[in-house]
């Protein structure tokens, strides 16, 4: 009788963290992020007696990960949006409201503030931008590995991806004042009265 | 965007991902997947003769099995315990990943239970007049969702009654993703209690079952419905003294088991202590049964109010 095959476990453990920083960045939610992977590892764990035999099993986990991503836009931005509102109402980013009690704490704040803007800039990209966006810039995948990754034709990834810089330039630059314009209702702690 | 631009999107990307907490790694790696390292067992050629084949294999196991032993499920206990809410979320994702775009099981379930690895989580939406049973190890293949309506069409239960339960049964091991309508339908294994008890009444389920089983689920029953305020506790007996106790809580009933055995009575333990228990299988009955067909509202075939009292103790 073979003996227990543990290579599962043994991918889990090496990409579990990688598959974690992506869906977080797909998602901007933790909880979104984790209920993602898990969806994606459950689909690589029934298909493991194939995938284990690849060249790059994590490769195609990235694939069934971004895919799941897009596939389930819908309901999961709708979540997001909702905790991401919750959020923003708790949080006043001037900081007239929320006291740090120490050091660490207004550094935390700081750095909650100074992320904001890419934040809401990135939700405001459609599923497939963020992805594009992602890939390309997060991993450093090429044209080629990205439309690979995707399931789309090399055309498309650069389009996206000049589309959704040009869009990503729009909504962060500080020298622009119609990006901030652009940005300010992804902000509704900011827009209540 | 310049390439110093893209740069300082690479390193604010980089930043962003760094700033998640990473409770959820540890979690994702402690997890047993039992991912599947054969080729699926069924041939896409003939799949259909196959399924009716395991089909009739499960009829029969059903009818034949007497208690339920030799149970396959590792630490399966038929006491239930608490489970802790990590287990009841981790069952959940695995529910949800099965029951795929359209519906999630959301909030708080309206009862869990722990028995062995197995964590057991039934959700509810009265307004929309459906209930989930969502059972899981934890693992992408140890999972079974139950997903039923028409329980909440129905009369509530007395403060001292049972509502008539819901029930499913998995299928043969290896043979995922079943649904089963049992609505106006006698299923087999409520047959068998009707037919062991001598009741000779037709029990007819109030309520349309689906039940979705992955490939490492055998066979196991369940059972759930609404109890009365009164309700303490229910236990199942199934011959040769096998019990099962169920988890009561806010207002309903569950209890699982592995095996192909059917309780023969019912134990139910009010909050005075006094305990109504199915007597024997000659009188056990259901004294409103319904005569055919599906009944949306009414009390028809609704409560076991045919278990007498015989006993009036303290709890077991």
């Amino acid at each position: 009788m073979a003996g227990v095959d543990h290579s599962f476990d043994r991918f889990v453990v090496a990409c579990s963290r990688d598959l974690m920083n992506t869906a977080y960045l797909l998602c901007l939610d933790e909880l979104d992020a984790e209920d993602l992977v898990q969806e994606c590892l459950m689909c690589v764990a029934k298909r493991w007696w194939r995938v284990r035999d690849m060249d790059s099993p994590r490769a195609y986990a990235r694939r069934v990960l971004v895919n799941l991503a897009i596939d389930g836009r819908g309901r999961r931005s709708r979540r997001s949006a909702e905790l991401a509102q919750s959020r923003w109402r708790n949080l006043d980013l001037d900081g007239e409201e929320f006291e740090p009690a120490d050091d660490r704490a207004q550094a935390a704040l700081e750095s909650v503030i100074a992320r904001a803007p890419l934040m809401a800039a990135l939700r405001r990209l459609t599923p497939h931008q963020r992805t594009v966006i992602i890939l390309r810039y997060f991993h450093d995948l090429s044209e080629v590995e990205t439309a690979r990754a995707l399931g789309c034709r090399t055309g498309t990834v650069k389009s996206s991806t000049a589309r959704a810089l040009a869009r990503l330039h729009v909504l962060i630059d500080p020298s622009d004042g119609a990006g901030r314009a652009s940005a300010a209702p992804m902000q509704p702690g900011k827009d209540e009265p | 965007m310049s390439d110093i631009r893209e740069q300082n999107l690479r390193d604010a990307l980089i930043d962003l991902a760094a700033s998640r907490s990473t409770d959820a790694d540890s979690r994702l790696c402690s997890r047993d997947y039992h991912p599947r390292t054969t080729r699926a067992r069924w041939p896409a050629a003939g799949m259909a003769g196959t399924v009716i084949a395991a089909v009739a294999a499960t009829v029969v196991v059903l009818l034949s099995s007497a208690a339920p032993r030799a149970f396959a499920y590792a630490g399966w206990s038929s006491l239930p315990t608490t489970p802790t809410r990590s287990a009841v979320a981790a069952a959940t994702v695995w529910c949800n990943a099965m029951i795929g775009a359209g519906k999630r099981l959301t909030g708080n379930p309206v009862l869990s239970e722990a028995r062995g690895k197995y964590t057991a989580a039934v959700y509810t939406n009265p307004s929309a007049g459906w209930y989930d049973v969502c059972l899981s190890d934890g693992t992408a293949t140890g999972t079974a969702v139950g997903s039923g309506h028409g329980i909440f069409a129905l009369a509530a239960p007395g403060p001292d009654q049972l509502g008539l339960p819901a029930g499913g049964e998995s299928t043969a091991p290896g043979f995922p993703g079943t649904v089963s309508d049992y609505r106006g339908k006698t299923p087999a294994w409520w047959s068998a209690l009707a037919s062991s008890t001598g009741a000779g009444k037709s029990i007819v389920p109030q309520s349309k079952e689906s039940l979705q089983a992955t490939s490492d689920m055998g066979i196991e029953h369940y059972l759930v419905g609404l109890a009365g305020q009164n309700v303490r506790s229910v236990r199942l007996l199934f011959e040769q003294g096998v019990t099962v106790d169920a988890t009561v809580r806010r207002g309903w009933y569950f209890a699982w088991w592995p095996g192909a055995a059917l309780p023969a009575r019912i134990a139910v333990t009010r909050n005075t202590g006094a305990r109504t228990t199915s007597p024997d299988p000659v009188t056990v009955g259901w004294e409103q049964a319904c005569s055919t067909g599906y009944q949306q509202t009414g009390s028809c075939g609704v409560f076991a109010t045919g278990l007498r009292q015989v006993t009036t103790s303290a709890d077991h």
